[in-house]
């Protein structure tokens, strides 16, 4: 569509839009409000589904006729980024004519309204794929789900994409858009986003099926048809929760992969209680235990996402964190809130009153085991300490409400608090999780158990021992030092090094652990090495987190354009550049040397233009991967030393920018007071072991005195601003003119451990989902087999009897 | 730990004092945790109170007054003049290199301690006005730079 000519000087060129793209976004309009009727239809049908059995049958059609056309509205907000239909308010504001397929496509979920989208069509995503395996469940399933669905449709009316620039009430083309934000220019915006909504889309799953079974009063038929996806949930926001610590790894700069932000941890905390659901659900379908806490646990993980996106998305954070927020449309925030306040009270008291009346029925516990030693021990304590973690962070990111709440002055949680704190639960959690994996359901003695850990620890400790050997070798570029000690919460002091090589040692022992019993699991039974994969990846993991940040150095610096300077071990020298300073993929060329050798580093660094003139620097760091460890270099934007005015007397020395200048004295020439008279200021440099004089001159004129600046050395310049001819003291002004890019090298060991850990992680997730896979609904029995490790594991999916804490003794 | 056959009002009694305990320990471990939290959270201070406070940690809020900023990039030293919401300004030293868009930025939370004269800052959190819609992963990029653990 050609744009039609305006004749307005003031404006920018405005176009017509085409009937077309009005038709798609009316069309996008049009899905979202037939995914609210749609949704409420179906909840009503299901609702009287008992009345008439076809009604059912409309309630689903229902159903996916909703699902689809939030797939519709996402099909025409993608439709009209692809076209860079920029009389959008939303393609107008998240993409520009310059925008690659790739990036307009991830445009669409890079602003609020989009992302509100995504997760409404990942959501229903899973529920659709959920549908076939509810069974018995379906129908209460189905009527929450499409509560949940229409409620994020109607949140979606207020903060529609699909708004159009309006120009005296008439839709205008503007030439072109804002353009996505530079930082999420990146291959990771393509790919986190879908990963962790899909994630998050999965946690309604969770929600919703257990809402059905509390309503149903049976919470034993779910347990195995859901366990799937319960993995795949907790596959996908674990998946979802490293990429995004690879992207702020790789282009934010901050030198790390995570850092406790409060947009992490809202999808940290669901992510620990769907940790705790899995692990939950594998007792109970052992063991016919903890039926009550797993349905709380599948309610907690959506609720606890809900009440993440009010408080970032709420502006509550806005006015006590330097992050911005973009905030939501009041109705819609209202309906978010609604969501949340009817989701948290209708799940608790549904949960509540089937708690206390199944505890009536309670029939006797079964004894205590007579240790501690069993599985199913050691899986409650983890899931409590996982559980905690996860509360933990919660608490941490809710910290500015609570402060509001309490009229309090506003506080600000960082991060080390978080690592001071969270640390208290992370080793007791690894060590429970490096233990659990060789327990027996059936109590043991404790000697029975330290006999099969044995070998576990001895490599741990093994390990740990050479690993520590290591970092204390010269040219491990490790550096630890042994008197340094760190203030923990409630003034606790600890030494650096124990605290390291407790943290490394118990990740060595979840990795160690989880791979001995996956060889163990390899050989009996393939298909079953999903969780120990798992295990021995979160070990892979944590290690590296734990290497790459405990043992990280860095340095901040300066590197002036002329010449080398020293940072760390290296000699840093800079090398030009790649393109322009407003070319979007410039890099800045680094040459670091050290005696053994030299390595080309290219961190990037833009400028953009904002509306009022002024530049904006942008950068991303280089990321140089070594096979132990990354060196990692940010530049910032260019600057230069601020002038330096300061009085002289004569003879005096001053340090300037490395050039130690001197003030050897005042001539005059002509008389004083007299039009054309100069004042001369002599001035000596030494810089580098050269030496340089110039001469300073004030003039008199007839439009008053005239200062100019001369060049004193290469890369400074000297200016007379007043002088004293008593005493012959003179106030000069020195002006480098030489560039600094400020810099920060990182030097980050065993990095890779990171990537290749979250790999193994994903893929055991992932195959421990599919072995556990049931396409069927419960009622038929040619599930898969049971895929445990552990026979003992009883396949008993039949039986709608209510099953609740300690009511059966007889698993064993 | 009960008798033997598990049964018996003795086993039920012992059955709610360990519940109880479980709560009790949950309820203690939370309570714990969030005053872990809240005491160890940093609160924002304004010029006044930074001037009587004690610690290397304090944040003090304001807006960087445009045309103060100074660069000493050779010294690895930024120096600005801030003011905070109730109206005092106070000069602040930064010892490092200045974060990517200082010099774009309107708010920031310099942290560090009160010095003679100055406030002596050693990390900087900034948020600059931007052209983009602030998306959440956007704004946090450069507006961050935090000292590591």
């Amino acid at each position: 569509m050609p744009p039609t000519e305006g004749h307005q000087h003031t404006a920018p060129v405005l176009g017509v839009p085409p009937d077309w793209s009005l038709w798609v976004g009316s069309l996008g309009r049009t899905f979202i409000f037939l995914a609210v009727a749609f949704f409420l239809a179906t909840t009503l049908f299901w609702v009287l589904q008992p009345r008439r059995d076809r009604w059912g049958r409309w309630g689903t059609l229902s159903f996916v006729l909703g699902c689809t056309s939030l797939f519709g509205a996402f099909g025409s907000l993608a439709t009209l980024f692809i076209n860079q239909r920029f009389e959008f308010a939303y393609v107008y504001g998240h993409s520009d004519a310059a925008t690659t397929l790739a990036y307009r496509v991830a445009a669409v979920w890079s602003g609020q309204q989009g992302s509100f989208l995504l997760w409404a069509c990942c959501s229903a995503i899973f529920g659709l794929i959920a549908l076939r395996s509810v069974g018995v469940d379906r129908r209460w399933y189905i009527v929450v789900y499409a509560l949940f669905l229409g409620a994020i449709s109607g949140i979606l009316a207020y903060e529609s994409p699909f708004l159009l620039n309006l120009v005296d009430g008439k839709p205008v083309v503007p030439p072109d858009g804002v353009g996505l934000q530079p930082s999420l220019l990146n291959y990771w915006v393509t790919i986190h986003p879908p990963t962790i909504f899909l994630g998050f889309g999965s946690l309604t799953v969770l929600f919703a099926w257990a809402f059905s079974a509390l309503l149903r009063r049976d919470l034993e038929t779910w347990v195995r048809p859901i366990r799937p996806y319960a993995i795949v949930c907790m596959t996908l926001l674990g998946l979802g929760l490293c990429m995004g610590g690879f992207w702020a790894y790789e282009t934010l700069g901050w030198g790390g992969f995570w850092a406790w932000d409060p947009v992490e941890n809202v999808s940290f905390v669901p992510w620990c209680i769907t940790v705790a659901l899995v692990h939950g659900l594998y007792v109970q379908a052992a063991r016919k235990k903890g039926a009550f806490a797993n349905a709380m646990l599948a309610g907690c993980g959506l609720l606890s996402f809900v009440y993440g996106t009010f408080l970032t998305r709420s502006g509550l954070l806005g006015d006590t964190s330097v992050h911005s927020f973009a905030e939501m449309d009041r109705s819609a925030l209202r309906i978010l809130v609604g969501v949340l306040g009817v989701g948290i009270l209708a799940f608790l008291v549904t949960w509540t009153v089937r708690w206390r009346a199944a505890r009536k029925l309670a029939s006797a516990a079964p004894p205590p085991e007579k240790t501690p030693f069993h599985r199913e021990a050691f899986l409650s304590a983890g899931m409590w300490l996982i559980l905690a973690t996860g509360v933990g962070a919660g608490i941490g990111m809710s910290v500015p409400l609570v402060q509001a709440l309490l009229g309090q002055a506003p506080k600000r949680v960082e991060e080390h608090t978080y690592h001071l704190i969270l640390v208290w639960l992370y080793l007791p959690l690894m060590v429970v999780m490096g233990m659990a994996p060789f327990l027996s359901w059936r109590a043991q003695g404790g000697k029975v158990v330290f006999q099969r850990l044995t070998w576990v620890v001895v490599s741990t400790l093994t390990l740990l021992g050479i690993f520590l050997f290591w970092i204390r070798l010269p040219f491990s570029n490790y550096r630890l030092d042994p008197k340094e000690s760190i203030t923990g919460p409630f003034g606790f002091e600890f030494g650096q090094v124990p605290l390291m090589a407790l943290l490394v040692g118990v990740s060595l022992f979840v990795l160690i652990s989880g791979l001995w019993r996956l060889l163990e699991t390899w050989k009996r039974s393939f298909p079953a090495i999903g969780g120990m994969l798992t295990h021995f990846g979160i070990g892979v993991t944590m290690l590296g987190l734990v290497v790459s940040r405990g043992f990280e150095r860095s340095e901040q610096f300066a590197v002036p354009e002329d010449r080398p300077v020293r940072a760390m071990e290296f000699i840093v020298e800079r090398e030009g550049r790649t393109k322009q300073l407003f070319d979007r993929t410039n890099e800045e060329l680094f040459r670091l040397t050290t005696d053994r050798g030299n390595i080309l580093m290219h961190p990037g660094l833009y400028y953009i233009e904002q509306d009022d003139g002024r530049v904006q620097p942008f950068a991303w760091p280089h990321v140089h991967r070594f096979p132990l460890y990354d060196l990692y270099l940010v530049v910032g934007a260019l600057s230069f030393d601020d002038p330096f005015t300061r009085e002289f007397k004569v003879g005096e020395e001053v340090l300037y920018d490395q050039t130690l200048v001197k003030y050897l004295g005042m001539r005059m020439e002509g008389q004083p007071g007299q039009v054309g008279t100069k004042f001369i200021a002599d001035v000596q440099a030494r810089v580098d072991g050269q030496e340089y004089r110039t001469s300073a001159v004030f003039e008199m004129t007839e439009q008053g005195p005239r200062r100019q600046a001369v060049r004193l050395t290469p890369t400074l310049l000297v200016q007379l601003d007043r002088m004293d001819a008593g005493t012959k003291s003179v106030t000069l002004t020195l002006s480098s003119i030489l560039a600094y890019y400020p810099a920060e090298l990182f030097f980050k060991p065993m990095t890779g451990l990171v990537w290749v850990g979250v790999g193994i992680m994903s893929l055991g997730g992932f195959l421990a989902a599919w072995s556990r896979r049931r396409l069927r609904s419960p009622g038929s029995s040619s599930g898969s087999s049971t895929a445990d490790s552990d026979p003992k594991e009883s396949e008993s999916s039949e039986g709608p009897a209510l099953e609740i804490d300690h009511a059966s003794a007889s698993a064993r | 730990m009960g008798n033997g056959l598990g049964f018996g009002p003795n086993r039920t009694h012992e059955m709610k004092n360990r519940k109880l305990g479980m709560i009790l320990l949950s309820l203690g471990g939370l309570a714990l945790m969030a005053s872990a939290f809240l005491v160890n959270a940093s609160p924002y201070v304004t010029v006044a109170q930074a001037k009587t406070m004690r610690g290397d940690n304090l944040h003090l809020a304001g807006d960087l007054i445009p045309g103060t900023m100074r660069v000493r990039s050779s010294e690895l030293k930024v120096e600005f003049q801030m003011k905070d919401a109730e109206g005092a300004t106070v000069p602040v030293i930064y010892a490092g290199t200045p974060p990517a868009n200082m010099g774009s930025a309107t708010k920031v939370v310099a942290i560090g301690q009160y010095q003679d004269d100055h406030f002596q800052a050693r990390q900087l959190l900034l948020k600059c006005p931007s052209k983009y819609e602030s998306t959440d992963k956007g704004a946090e990029a450069g507006a961050k730079k935090d000292a590591p653990y």
